[in-house]
């Protein structure tokens, strides 16, 4: 009696197995060198990959100062660039009152006409009045005045040489007046300023 | 030898001489066989290139890149069965390493393993024995560097390495297709070899049944290698040497094998199993042997190759590497 052919799996008397799926590509258990080999080879990948992570880490660290820094950077140049402002303001400032200074000084520096003209009033001997006098910028005077007799003039022209003030006689004149007597011009420098007395 | 384009599978039996064997995954069709110039030597890479430029050169007019599957050779593998308490995957480990260690001093250091519980819908194998409360294991199991050797021959002869496995998963699964193939032709068919054997044989079968006991015999000139099998599952690699000078007295040998085998085996499969023996190899006259065997143990036998399918029996193995997986049988 013959079971009909063609039976599946469906009528087998176990039920019908699958097949093992016995691979040694992909085995169960590995041997014991093959497994040390194989965790010595995890163990080499792990500290590779530890230490690339810690590589970028700080690479990726390292960038991210850069950006910072480059970030900062246009914040730093202007603070460069007010604090120059500041500096060229600062040093405007200041030269105005070293200008009102100067100016100050070149005032306190100036001749005192008052005291030098009294003081060559005081050098006309008897016989000698000074007249109409001018001073200039640079400290020149121009003396003008009447003597009696022309010794007296010589003695004018002696005490004013040797007045402390005075640099020199440019010119001087005498000329017989009509009035009677003579008039003389003097013309005569003297220091510029009053810290030279 | 047309040309095809469709996806396919090789199978390469790395037992002296290799072969292989090209099928296309679609319909579990033979495309192509070849038997290589060069051995598989694992510690040679000249040699390897050499096998390698070899398998590139078989597959390469067929186009299309196929899968690969390796069977190692007999001498750097193991398969056993073992009863073990229910253990935890790294008990199971270290249990294992002990096993192997016992069976092979050095083993454990060397050998790869893939074991796999006996599922429960199939018989016991005998030789696994132990009580109701442990579970069986096959284990199969095979040199790091032959496995490695197989994994870089694939890869150099361009193929996409899917598997290595031992000889004795691709010889039963290659026998358990060929009886499928076999029961397939045999519908509605009544011949003079299927006819029922006489009663006192071992065990009792009918030929349209679908075959239990699944025994593949891989013939080689010197030796036999013969493989018992549940369905697809092995459980237990016997080595017969043979006289090449002889071969009525190895076939002799054989069939008493066969027999001891199947009684063996008939001791944990209930009454009324089917048992089927598969001739693969290279041998002159597997034919004669079939008949003998047929003959003598009173067990189904076939040859592996026509009608079922266009190969000749030495390329068995490398075949049953190649076929897909228990499940697309009927294919």
């Amino acid at each position: 009696m013959r079971t009909p052919a063609g039976a599946t799996q469906k009528n087998r008397p176990y039920g019908g197995s699958q097949e093992p799926d016995l691979n040694l590509l992909r085995p169960d258990i590995r041997g014991l060198l093959e497994e040390g080999e194989r965790r010595a080879s995890l163990i080499r990948t792990g500290f590779v990959c530890a230490a690339l992570g810690a590589w970028l880490l700080v690479g990726m660290r390292i960038w991210e100062i850069g950006i910072i820094v480059q970030e900062r950077r246009p914040d730093e140049l202007e603070i460069v660039r007010l604090s120059e402002e500041i500096d060229a303001v600062q040093l405007q400032l200041n030269q105005v009152p070293r200008a009102v200074r100067q100016a100050r000084e070149d005032i306190s520096a100036q001749v005192n006409w008052a005291d030098r003209m009294s003081e060559i009033r005081s050098l006309a001997p008897s016989g000698c009045v000074f007249g109409v006098y001018s001073v200039h910028k640079d400290a020149s005077v121009q003396l003008s005045g009447v003597v009696r007799d022309p010794s007296a003039y010589a003695q004018v022209l002696d005490s004013l040489s040797k007045t402390r003030f005075v640099t020199s006689i440019k010119s001087a004149s005498l000329v017989a007046s009509k009035l009677g007597g003579y008039e003389f011009r003097i013309s005569l420098t003297t220091l510029p300023a009053n810290s030279k007395d | 030898m047309g040309v095809s384009r469709e996806a396919s599978r090789i199978g390469i039996d790395l037992s002296g001489p290799v072969r292989a064997v090209l099928i296309s995954k679609a319909s579990a069709r033979v495309i192509a066989s070849m038997t290589a110039q060069t051995g598989f030597e694992p510690d040679s890479r000249e040699s390897l290139a050499a096998l390698a430029r070899e398998i590139r050169e078989f597959w390469r007019p067929f186009e299309v890149r196929p899968d690969g599957v390796a069977g190692l050779p007999v001498s750097s593998c193991l398969l056993f069965t073992v009863p073990m308490q229910p253990l935890s995957k790294k008990e199971l480990k270290q249990a294992m390493y002990l096993q192997v260690e016992r069976m092979l001093p050095g083993g454990s250091s060397t050998m790869r393993m893939a074991a796999k519980e006996w599922p429960a819908d199939l018989p016991v194998p005998p030789a696994s024995g132990g009580s109701q409360d442990n579970k069986t294991y096959v284990v199969v199991g095979a040199e790091s560097v032959v496995v490695l050797a197989a994994e870089n021959l694939m890869k150099m002869a361009g193929v996409r390495p899917v598997g290595v496995e031992v000889p004795a998963i691709a010889a039963c699964r290659g026998s358990r297709w060929m009886w499928a193939k076999r029961m397939d032709l045999e519908v509605g068919a009544t011949s003079e070899e299927d006819q029922p054997l006489e009663s006192g044989t071992v065990i009792d079968f009918d030929p349209g049944e679908e075959v239990r006991l699944n025994m593949a015999l891989v013939v080689n000139p010197s030796e036999a290698r013969l493989y018992l099998a549940f369905d697809s599952w092995p459980w237990l690699r016997r080595e017969i040497p043979l006289d090449p000078d002889n071969p009525f007295v190895n076939a002799q040998i054989i069939a008493g094998e066969i027999s001891r085998s199947a009684r063996f085996a008939a001791g944990s499969l209930p009454a009324g199993f089917a048992a089927g023996v598969t001739v693969m190899g290279a041998a002159e006259r597997t034919g004669f042997l079939a008949d003998y065997l047929k003959e003598q143990s009173g067990i189904r036998v076939q040859v592996w190759g026509a009608p079922a399918v266009n190969c000749s029996s030495e390329y068995g193995v490398a075949a049953g590497l190649a076929l897909p997986k228990e499940g697309a049988l009927t294919s």
